[in-house]
């Protein structure tokens, strides 16, 4: 009805107004639809980005293998001690380290998009008609495509040190997946978290109190009968926790319950922090 | 009367901080005009703009733009429009072309009309060369370039420029505003533009708004408004300050002139306001000096004939000059009549410097020196303030700081207050060491940022 009047009221300008109705005409009539398309528009320049500079993501690919073999030397005796549930450590530990990766992988990408609302690159996405939810999506998606190669270099590597996957190509699967829901999850905390600080300096703090706490808190280097009771009762709330359980039991083959549980726990959390994110990044950008 | 584009009623804005960015702006902008924000750093221009183009939300107030309202259709008012940051929304890692090609998508044009805009748009900005290299690599007047034609992909109906040419060189300037009025011209599109310079308010838009502070404080053609405020000066300037003071006899005969409206002694140099209605004083048949009377009879009288009465009169009284030169008022001096500041002012004093040095130059001969000067002498000072503004027609020309930006180029800034007998002009830098530092920090928070 407002499209109508307004084209009455600039009658005479054709060469303006005729080819913005061609534009309506060709727009995707379904609502999904233009938002799986406004996401993976943005999401395919962010990739191609990522290409364009192949010497540092070389650099991100390398680092969680280093991770792999310090951690996994450091270690290794704790296998000797009595009740460890896994007989080779690098077993054990290789859930540990996906998970690792990508909560460092992932935990940055606030920063990056703090460097675009400076840059004037969100804006530049915010006046067009473009799905507001599909701006926040396609960088979290990006962040868990870049952490998916990753993941694949460390199974390569953790086999050839003498890892066994014994949940075969489902487990595996799953295992990406679930990667991929925790990925999701805390790049929307960081970007979260980015919206609402709106400055670099605490967002790296921020990102370096959350990353590491989080993984000691966790099963992924020591297993929780090894833990103190304080410890073991954070594990309780800490996402990373379910993630490094889920994957592991994955890996072993078991699933059951509690590998269903941790599951769930990684989609539940990847769900509320995406949720958080895109309505603060609504919120902040209309202030 | 064209058809208008955009109207906006009381529009205001407050920051959570509790700043009032906006306050109630009404405006109705036509289609096809290119109409110019002039403001200083903070006046509220880029907010402004950010609301009309839903990237902020109004505290108070309503907008549309060819008739859509934001709230109701956000994704219309959004495909009506263009928008150029003041920040390079340019992707650095992208070529031009996918840069183009990208916004299109996000307007959800198919890609066979992008293809082909992209194409053209390359072609019209120039850009035809570089369309495939990163942009990472394009100079700064390239990525400008290149963000203004991202913007109109989706061919919009109104096109906002934040500060379009800041931080670039004049080429490139003088390129960015061809292209600008190309396209106001080709395509009728209709043009808001936000800036501080001053040449670029006055040779673009066909309409300029001056806002300070949030609020708008005049409008109107930049010609109309220089104009109106007056202060277009015919400047004698004489060997020696001497062979000025010597003539002053003569100098003052010029203050009962029907076309002068007063008289600035300044050094050697002595300025007189031409009066500025002169437009309704008719001049009689034979009369207009050297030869102005070719066709009408009875034309009313223009500045020009007031400078030739002038030179005849100079002559007939024997006056000794060295330089003679007419300075018009610039915007600047509509700027400064407004806002009660200067924006070359404020030019000159860069970023880069301390802020002593900032310091210096704005207090040597500035308005604020004077201000701290009459203060001290216990006078009131007219201009500066509003309340010199409703005054006299010969207030209102000793309110503007040098309205001597014409090609005379008369040097100093001294600005004459006070009664315009009154011989000023004597700023010499040794007098700052009356400043107490209570006073310089004072002086330094309302004018320092």
């Amino acid at each position: 009805m407002a499209r109508g009047s307004a084209n009455n009221v600039v009658r005479g300008r054709e060469t303006v107004s005729a080819p913005d109705n061609e534009s309506k005409a060709n727009r995707p009539l379904n609502k999904t639809m233009t938002l799986f398309f406004d996401t993976w528009f943005q999401f395919e320049k962010y990739m191609r980005i990522t290409f364009r500079m192949p010497l540092w993501t070389l650099f991100g690919l390398i680092q969680p293998l280093i991770w792999l073999v310090i951690f996994g030397e450091l270690f290794k005796n704790m296998t000797r001690s009595g009740g460890f549930p896994e007989s080779s450590y690098i077993e054990f530990l290789t859930p540990g380290i996906l998970v690792m990766t990508v909560l460092f992988g992932s935990s940055w990408s606030g920063v990056s998009l703090l460097r675009e609302i400076n840059f004037g690159t969100v804006d530049k996405v915010l006046v067009t008609p473009v799905k507001r939810t599909s701006i926040v999506l396609s960088r979290v998606l990006h962040s868990a495509a870049t952490v998916i190669v990753q993941i694949l270099i460390i199974f390569v590597l953790a086999w050839m040190l003498g890892a066994h996957n014994h949940g075969g190509l489902f487990g595996l699967t799953v295992v990406f997946f679930m990667i991929l829901l925790l990925a999701v999850g805390f790049a929307a905390l960081s970007n979260g978290f980015a919206m609402k600080l709106k400055r670099e300096e605490p967002l790296v703090v921020i990102g370096n109190m959350m990353t590491l706490p989080l993984m000691f808190f966790s099963s992924a280097f020591v297993p929780q009968g090894f833990m103190p009771e304080w410890i073991k009762n954070l594990t309780v709330i800490n996402p990373v926790s379910y993630a490094v359980d889920g994957v592991r039991l994955a890996l072993r083959g078991q699933f059951s319950t509690p590998f269903l549980f941790s599951f769930f726990m990684i989609g539940c959390f990847a769900f509320f922090t995406m949720f958080w994110a895109t309505r603060t990044f609504m919120r902040q950008q209309e202030d | 009367m064209a058809p208008s584009m955009i109207q906006i009623k009381n529009l205001s804005k407050t920051y959570a901080s509790g700043v009032h960015a906006l306050k109630n702006l009404n405006l109705e902008i036509e289609a096809g005009e290119i109409f110019g924000f002039l403001g200083s750093n903070g006046a509220g221009k880029s907010t402004a703009i950010k609301i009309l183009t839903t990237l902020s939300k109004p505290t108070g107030g309503t907008f549309s733009i060819a008739g859509i309202d934001p709230i109701k259709n956000p994704s219309g008012l959004r495909e009506t429009i263009g928008y150029v940051a003041q920040e390079a929304g340019v992707d650095y890692f992208l070529t031009g072309r996918e840069n183009l090609v990208l916004q299109g998508r996000l307007y959800h044009l198919p890609y066979p009309v992008i293809a082909e805009r992209a194409a053209e748009l390359l072609n019209l900005f120039d850009l035809k060369e570089v369309a495939d290299s990163l942009v990472s690599t394009y100079s700064g007047g390239m990525q400008r370039k290149l963000d203004i034609a991202t913007a109109l992909v989706h061919r919009p109906k109104v096109l906002f420029l934040d500060e379009p040419t800041l931080g670039l060189d004049p080429r490139s300037r003088m390129t960015l505003w061809d292209h600008i009025r190309a396209l106001n011209k080709t395509y009728g599109m209709t043009i808001f533009l936000t800036t501080h310079y001053l040449e670029e308010a006055e040779k673009l838009s066909r309409r300029i708004g001056i806002l300070d502070e949030g609020e708008l404080k005049v409008i109107g053609a930049p010609e109309k408004l220089r104009s109106e405020i007056g202060g277009d000066s015919i400047n004698f300037i004489c060997e020696s300050d001497e062979k000025r003071e010597s003539q002053n006899e003569k100098w003052s005969q010029f203050k009962f002139k029907p076309y002068i409206d007063h008289l600035v002694y300044d050094r050697n140099e002595v300025r007189m306001y031409v009066k500025n209605e002169l437009d309704q004083q008719a001049l009689p048949v034979g009369e207009s000096g050297f030869g102005g009377n070719e066709s009408k009879a009875n034309r009313p009288l223009n500045k020009t004939d007031a400078l030739l009465k002038v030179m005849a009169d100079a002559e007939a009284m024997k006056l000794e000059v060295e330089t003679l030169s007419f300075s018009r008022a610039t915007l600047d001096d509509v700027f400064l009549k407004y806002t009660g500041k200067s924006l070359e002012h404020k030019k000159e004093t860069s970023e880069a410097e301390p802020w002593w040095k900032k310091w210096q130059k704005s207090g040597q001969g500035s308005d604020e020196w004077k201000k701290w000067q009459k203060t001290e002498e216990g006078e009131s000072v007219p201009g500066i303030t509003g309340d010199g503004l409703s005054g006299s027609p010969g207030k209102q020309g000793s309110g503007s700081a040098s309205p001597s930006a014409g090609p005379g180029g008369i040097g100093g800034a001294t600005a004459p207050h006070g009664p315009p007998d009154e011989i000023v002009g004597d700023a010499s830098p040794s007098k700052w060491g009356k400043w107490t530092e209570a006073e310089m920090k004072e002086w330094w928070a309302k004018n320092g940022k």
